[in-house]
Parts: C-alpha cells; sequence; structure tokens
C-alpha cells in the first residue's frame, strides 16, 4: 500500500476515534483540527495537490472554528 | 469510484450530523462532521487502478533493454553525464559519450538530437528527454519546485514522491563536488542507470537541484539497491 493509502487510513481512524471519544462538538473539532494538521505536516510529500488542497481548506475552516472558540472562552474569563 | 465513495460518505455524514442534533446526541454530529470531512477528502483521492511493481517492471525492461543494445552496439564507453534543463533542451537530457574523456559543447545540442557526432571526444548518444522525466515533472507539480534548490531538498522531493507512488525510494548525500546516491531501482535486472527510469529521475533531478552537470563514476549493486558515486562537471555556462 502507497504511502498516501495509510495517510487516508490514519486520518480516517483519527476522526472517528475523536468523534467517539470527545464529549463535546468544541473538542471533537479542535482534536480533527490536530489531525488534519499532522496529515498535511507529515503527507507534504506523499499526498495529491487536490487531497492537500481540499486538506488546507477544511483546516482553514477548523481554524476559524477554532478562534472562535478561543475567543469565546477569553471573553468567558473576562467576564468572570 | 473515489468520488463516489466521497459522496457516500458526505451524504451519511449529513443524515448522522441530522439524526445527532435531532436527538442531541453529540457522539453522532461528532460523527456526522467527521464522516463530510472524510468524504471531501476521500473524494479529492485521485482514483486510478494501481499495477504491481512487477507489472511495472516487466512494461519497461524491454524497452530499457534496448537502450542498452543501442549504446552496446554503438560502443559507448563513456559514464552517463545528466544534463540539467538548459535553452536548448528544455527538457534536459542523458548524454552517453563514446569515450571517457569526453568533451562536451552544450551549444549544439537540440531537442530533435540523438546521434551526436564530432570528433571521437564529441561523439555519443543524447537520449532527451531522459527516462523518468515524467516522474519528475510530476513531483513537481505536486509537492514542489526542483529546480535550482539544492541536492538535500530535491532528494527529499523525489524520495517522498516515490514512496508516495510505492515505486522505490533514493537518498542523496552531497560531499563538496562529489555526491553519493543510494536508489531501489525499478528495474531490478538494469545494471545502466540511465535506462531505469527511476535511477534517471533521481539524477535529472540531482542534476535539476544543482543546475550542474552531473556523471555517474561508479555504480555498484548493494543488495536491491544501487550505490552510485556521482561528480559534479559544472554549470551549464561552463560546457556551452
Amino acid at each position: 500500500m502507497a504511502m498516501r493509502e495509510n495517510m487516508l487510513i490514519f486520518l480516517a481512524f483519527w476522526i472517528v476515534l475523536s468523534g467517539l471519544l470527545s464529549p463535546s462538538l468544541r473538542i471533537f473539532l479542535t482534536v480533527s483540527l490536530i489531525g488534519i494538521l499532522i496529515v498535511l505536516e507529515i503527507g507534504e510529500f506523499y499526498l495529491p495537490k487536490e487531497t492537500k488542497e481540499i486538506l488546507k481548506i477544511s483546516s482553514y475552516f477548523l481554524l476559524l472554528i477554532f478562534a472562535f472558540i478561543v475567543a469565546q472562552k477569553v471573553y468567558e474569563v473576562i467576564k468572570g | 469510484m473515489s468520488r463516489t465513495v466521497g459522496a457516500a460518505l458526505i451524504g451519511v455524514g449529513i443524515i448522522l450530523w441530522y439524526y445527532g442534533g435531532t436527538s442531541s446526541n453529540t457522539t453522532f454530529i461528532n460523527l456526522g462532521i467527521g464522516s463530510i470531512i472524510l468524504g471531501l477528502v476521500v473524494a479529492a483521492f485521485p482514483a486510478r487502478g494501481y499495477v504491481s511493481k512487477e507489472a511495472l517492471e516487466l512494461s519497461c525492461s524491454d524497452m530499457s533493454g534496448f537502450f542498452e543494445k543501442i549504446v552496446e552496439n554503438l560502443e559507448l564507453g563513456g559514464n552517463p553525464v545528466f544534463i540539467p534543463p538548459y535553452e536548448n533542451l528544455p527538457q534536459g537530457g542523458v548524454f552517453i559519450p563514446k569515450v571517457k574523456d569526453f568533451r562536451l559543447s552544450l551549444g549544439r545540442f537540440d531537442e530533435g538530437d540523438v546521434f551526436v557526432t564530432g570528433s571521437e571526444r564529441e561523439t555519443g548518444v543524447l537520449i532527451s528527454p531522459a527516462p523518468g522525466y515524467a516522474l519528475l515533472r510530476y513531483f513537481e507539480e505536486n509537492y514542489g519546485e526542483i529546480r535550482n534548490t539544492d541536492v538535500a531538498y530535491a532528494s527529499s522531493v523525489i524520495s517522498g514522491g516515490l514512496s508516495a507512488l510505492g515505486i522505490g525510494s533514493a537518498e542523496v548525500f552531497e560531499e563538496d563536488d562529489t555526491m553519493e546516491a543510494y536508489i531501489k531501482p525499478l528495474l531490478s535486472k538494469v545494471d545502466s542507470v540511465w535506462s531505469d527510469p527511476i535511477s534517471s529521475a533521481v539524477l535529472l533531478g540531482v542534476a535539476m537541484a544543482t543546475g550542474e552537470l552531473i556523471s555517474v563514476e561508479e555504480v555498484q549493486r548493494v543488495n536491491n539497491y544501487l550505490r552510485l558515486k556521482i561528480r559534479k562537471l559544472g554549470s551549464v555556462e561552463e560546457w556551452l
């Protein structure tokens, strides 16, 4: 099996496991973001261009959500 | 096929997300969103029929054998020289000189040339594009530019690309004016590096990265690998 198939299987396992084990949607999205970033970093030379594009778009989307989650937490802390 | 699987995963994801939302079940919502992300990735995954490495080797071996026969019949005894792309040869190439003490004048080369004639030191065969050039083009399109980078970076790109395609591996180490390469060739029974598409792609990639002509001085087979001693010959401008 070529490396890119291994990367896809890793991502599938990561997402399914984090989906099953995460107690909330916020944690799931953050853990998924970490998984996608790992795959993007390791798979730089292994993944085809189109797949990397989709992964990058997904990571940007999840980063936005992550920024929103962080902002919300900061607001909660400031508000007391 | 991958698009169908991707679409199915997205469909399942939407249903799971909807079901999770209506029943307030976080796990289903998580799995729904995860399934949509995976569906998008799978849909973008290139769908093509894979052939085994053996089948690829069987398909290429006769062609490589033919190349070797041409060189043998023309009694070309020089070490192969890999030429990076330049104005006259936009795809680069490999030149097999008649004698070891050859003389090159790159200004005389043209894309359509095969047999290069002149004095004995200038005679040889020019193969342009070199076998494996399409692999380098694929790597450049998918993983980044190789031209005018450095040997370590080019080696990483090529090695990663070969592993991604599941057809071999290569490592190149630079030591001043010489280099050492360990290449797992595609063709196990072929000893000339220039006729093996993978070895040739690696060597042309190194030439492209350094922007210099390189010559293969020594080839040694170590188990499934070829151990090559490579010498830098200088930039294209020096040989024009």
